[in-house]
Parts: structure tokens; C-alpha cells; sequence
């Protein structure tokens, strides 16, 4: 059976605490979204790629299903990997996780059945930044060049 | 119907997590050795708290450091009166704290590392967040992907570089959505239960290895005293 992406995302969205959630192909575009208060701009954009580069490095490192919970003092993003993409929940920073979990674990099959059917037609990337950089160390003895710098010294760490 | 267990199955930070999450009113009765507490929840606090002669909040303080005992939970009992007026979770983090300077003290482990620090005292560092309860392993790095120090059976260098990466990638994520500073992080590994916290620091990140029943937010609380 087909499924829409947006239907799907809106009852993700509906959960009480979300705030929006949105799916992104393995190089960070994005292909479906349900917004809810936040606004589809740039930043989205910015974010599917920085999600797309920390799946594809945890898969690199034999995380292959991997759940990842980020936590701010105004927000919470989760992501999780799908394959051939990732989706991204923007939520509360209380909201429940078992809670979402239950409406997420039932919303990712149909998820990850619309991403194997989708037609192949090429999105627009609206904006495709650098790849996530820890800031410079302070000194050259101190810097390691090949470690953790990107995604390739990341993988360098892994022996990719 | 009461529920019986042991302290050693369920921790009593994680007792007190649940019952007052879940606003229950309750009372849960403690044992361990020959000494008797009692405590009790309503309203999502805690309300009343006993240990032979002590009661109130300084109760939490010997509790968190009974590492093994047995415990009742009877749902429904209102408490006789209110000795408790701190927020739980306020609670539970002071007493935290108490319990790991009572332990550092036991070790003879200086108190006072600041987080630029050469190797010897980041070990030191390293050493005290491992003794968390609910931590199972350490690995301080450096933004450049250098490992600092680790207490850890698994391969430090690997878990260092996931914590660097994943905290480079939660700072831009967060910045774009205008989320404000990154508290946690945590990689859970689906079907090995094996879950990774991450916690950003000014000069480094923390990779936290946490056991199975461990909560991500009060071991990160706990690791911000230490390092604060």
C-alpha cells in the first residue's frame, strides 16, 4: 500500500510537543515535511543536511539502527534513520518519549515504504552547507588533523 | 497492591523519578541493613520523609547512598502529615552531589579540577563522572577529536569520536532552530540497549557509556555539578 509522506508526518506532528518533523534523503534534502510551528526556511534545510551527515556517521561507525535524542534548553530533536533517509522530529524539551514513540514506531514503516516507492524525481536543494566542524584547537601540537573533523576524519577514526 | 523489589534491581533515584513523574500518591518504605525509612509521594513531589528520628528533606542524604536494600511501594496512602516542601528533583540532585563528595572524600580525590587540565587530573576528572551511578564507562576528548582521558572497557578513541561528532552536529542543529545551548545528547543503539550521552562542555565533550536502566537527564544534572 502507498503512503503519503505529509499524511503520515501529520500524525507524528499531532503529538502534543511537536513542533514539526520532517523526512530528508541520505544527502539531506528534504522530501516531505508537517510544520507546525516551525517556519520551512533555510534552517530546515540546513538542518536535513547536518541530520543526513550524523546518520550517515553513525552508520559508518556500525551504529546502524540508532535512535538519536538531542536535547536543548529550548527544544528537543530527535532523529531517526530510515532507509535511504532519516526523519526528524523537532519537539518540546519535556515532551513525552514513549508517548511519541508509540504514534513514531507505528508512523516509520508506512515512512519507509513511501521512501522506497517515491518516484525518482530530483528534489531541490535549496541549500547544502558544510559538513558539521568542531572548532579549531588553539594551538598546532594540540590538533590532530585526521581526528573527528567532519564527517572524513570521523570516518578515519573508524578506519573508512 | 504493593509492590516489593530491590534496590539493587531499581535504584532509589529512579523510585522517586517514577513516582513523582507519574504524580502518584504513595508510600514507599525502605530497608536497609537494620534501619527503617519511609517516603512519601504526592502531587509529583515528595511530601514526607522518615529515618528514625530524622525526617524531611537531610532524609534523601543517607537514602541515596543505600546502594542495596529492599523496598515497598503501597499506592494510595496519603502521607500523615508534611515534613518535604523542595521539589524532587532538587532533591534528588543535592543529594547526589552529597553522596559523591562523601565518596570522593572516601577516595582521597582532589574536588576542585577545573576543565583545562593537564592529563593526571583529567583522569582524576574521568574517574569521578565514572563513579556515577548509572555511568558504565568515560571518555573525555577534545573538539579536535583527541581523547583526554577514558575510564571505559570499550575502545575510547571510537566513542570519543562519535560524542565529538554528534556534538559538532547537535551545536548546528540546535543554532539553525534557534534551540538554545545543547544540554544532552544520547545515541541509542536499537536492539543492544547500548546508549551513548553526550554532554558538551567549554574546551571538551563527555562520552557517557549508561547502564540499562540509568536516566540520561540525571546522570547529565549530575555530570554538570561535578564539572561545574
Amino acid at each position: 500500500m502507498g503512503w503519503d509522506m505529509e499524511d503520515v508526518l501529520r500524525t507524528i506532528s499531532n503529538v502534543v510537543g511537536v513542533n514539526g518533523c520532517f523526512v530528508c534523503d541520505e544527502t539531506g534534502d528534504i522530501l516531505a515535511h508537517s510544520l507546525r510551528t516551525l517556519p520551512r526556511d533555510h534552517a530546515l534545510s540546513v538542518v536535513g543536511h547536518t541530520a543526513a551527515q550524523a546518520i550517515a556517521g553513525l552508520r559508518a561507525s556500525k551504529r546502524k539502527k540508532v535512535d538519536v535524542d538531542l536535547v536543548y534548553t529550548g527544544g528537543r530533536v530527535i532523529l531517526k534513520p530510515l532507509q535511504g533517509g532519516c526523519l526528524c522530529i523537532v519537539c518540546e524539551p519535556r515532551i513525552s518519549i514513549p508517548l511519541l514513540n508509540l504514534t513514531a514506531d507505528v508512523a516509520i514503516p508506512k515512512l519507509q515504504a513511501a521512501l522506497k516507492n517515491r518516484p525518482e524525481v530530483p528534489t531541490v536543494p535549496a541549500f547544502r552547507p558544510e559538513p558539521p566542524q568542531p572548532q579549531a584547537a588553539p594551538t598546532s601540537e594540540e590538533t590532530t588533523p585526521a581526528k573527528a573533523r567532519g564527517l572524513n576524519g570521523f570516518l578515519k577514526t573508524f578506519g573508512r | 497492591m504493593a509492590v516489593r523489589g530491590k534496590l539493587k534491581d531499581i535504584s532509589l533515584a529512579s523510585l522517586i523519578s517514577v513516582n513523582c513523574n507519574e504524580m502518584n500518591q504513595a508510600r514507599l518504605e525502605v530497608w536497609h541493613n537494620d534501619q527503617e525509612a519511609v517516603i512519601f509521594f504526592a502531587e509529583g513531589n515528595i511530601v514526607h520523609m522518615t529515618l528514625g528520628d530524622m525526617e524531611g528533606d537531610e532524609v534523601i542524604h543517607e537514602l541515596l547512598a543505600w546502594e542495596d536494600g529492599e523496598f515497598e511501594l503501597e499506592p494510595g496512602i496519603p502521607a500523615p502529615r508534611q515534613t518535604v516542601q523542595t521539589p524532587w528533583s532538587t532533591l534528588l540532585l543535592e543529594g547526589m552531589q552529597r553522596v559523591d563528595e562523601r565518596s570522593t572524600e572516601l577516595a582521597g580525590l582532589p574536588e576542585d579540577l577545573e576543565p583545562d587540565v593537564p592529563a593526571t587530573e583529567a583522569d582524576n576528572h574521568a574517574a569521578r563522572l565514572r563513579s556515577v551511578d548509572g555511568v558504565t564507562g568515560v571518555v573525555l576528548v577534545a573538539r579536535d577529536g583527541n581523547v583526554i582521558a577514558a575510564e571505559m572497557a570499550a575502545d575510547p578513541e571510537k566513542e570519543g569520536a562519535v560524542a565529538v561528532f554528534v556534538g559538532s552536529a547537535a551545536s548546528q542543529i540546535g543554532e539553525s532552530l534557534g534551540l538554545g545551548p545543547f544540554e544532552r545528547g544520547v545515541v541509542e543503539t536499537l536492539g543492544t540497549k547500548a546508549r551513548l550521552l553526550i554532554v558538551e562542555r567549554p574546551d571538551f565533550y563527555v562520552g557517557l557509556l549508561l547502564a540499562e536502566r540509568a536516566s540520561p537527564a540525571l546522570v547529565a544534572a549530575k555530570i554538570a555539578s561535578i564539572l561545574r
